[in-house]
């Protein structure tokens, strides 16, 4: 399986093991409390976990709270806007539906076709774009010369999904959740 | 269709505001003669989109990952019955 490498003193699986143990208990009250499942619960703290390790493993972003705090808050906050989307999405009519729908397998099938033919460039293009890493790190772990190197490769890349992109007509917004 | 890296990388400086004043200028010129040119830049924004979901896609695999151990793993069973006590 493809990961992602580790940008933390601790292992990764060891930081959301920690986490997990540290805030769930009070998210999945929360839920629990406010009408939802389980699985519900879960959902939105493995989305939660992925706004943390944005924001305060790959951006950096300082914290004042504990990281307890810090979880139920973000949690609260996808809770409460997933709650008014079903709201919102029961009310809209269904050819809307039709084009989330259509828009969402898309996405899907070109993240799929992505992966199977390009493994390497996005994982490439996913280092530099999402782990943030320097052109010095890419240049190291992919074995190009140089950074030189890289950093053309790296554009090759982006043409390519780019190129894949305007095929199928796709736009930023496909792409933002 | 034009798809070199080097307008790749001419358009990824310019959507970074890492482009000079004059490359920009020569772009918004080159945006008036090439109506593709802004069907290009438009794609390149969705790739960078389409990387973070894959980036997120893939960390939320390992976050299942982690989530399955504690759910199944006979170590954290007294962790599981306190959150399925919330839902009973």
């Amino acid at each position: 399986m493809e990961t992602l490498p580790i940008a933390h003193s601790k292992t990764r699986e060891q930081l959301f093991t920690d986490l997990y143990l540290e805030a769930f208990p009070a998210i999945a009250r929360y839920i629990s409390k406010t009408g939802g499942d389980l699985e519900e619960a879960k959902d939105v703290f493995q989305e939660a976990l992925v706004v943390y390790y944005e924001k305060v493993i790959l951006q950096h972003h300082q914290i004042t709270i504990s990281e307890k705090a810090y979880l139920l808050g973000i949690c609260k906050n996808i809770w409460l806007k997933r709650r008014s989307n079903v709201l919102k999405a029961q009310s809209l009519q269904d050819e809307a539906l039709k084009e989330v729908a259509g828009k969402t397998l898309i996405k899907d099938k070109l993240l799929r076709f992505l992966q199977q033919t390009g493994e390497k460039c996005l994982a490439l293009l996913q280092a530099f774009y999402y782990e943030k890493a320097s052109m010095k790190e890419l240049a190291e772990r992919f074995e190009f010369r140089n950074e030189r190197s890289a950093t053309v490769q790296k554009y090759k890349c982006l043409t390519k999904v780019r190129t894949q992109i305007q095929k199928h007509a796709l736009t930023y917004e496909d792409f933002m959740d | 269709m034009k798809t070199s890296w080097t307008e790749t990388a001419r358009i990824e400086d310019y959507l970074t505001h890492q482009e000079d004043i004059e490359g920009c200028l020569l772009l918004e010129a080159q945006l008036q003669l090439d109506a593709e040119l802004a069907q290009r830049i438009a794609a390149q924004q969705a790739s960078y989109a389409l990387i973070q979901a894959h980036g997120r896609q893939l960390l939320r695999k390992e976050i299942k990952a982690v989530e399955h151990k504690i759910f199944h793993d006979t170590c954290y069973a007294s962790f599981k019955k306190k959150i399925r006590s919330f839902f009973s």
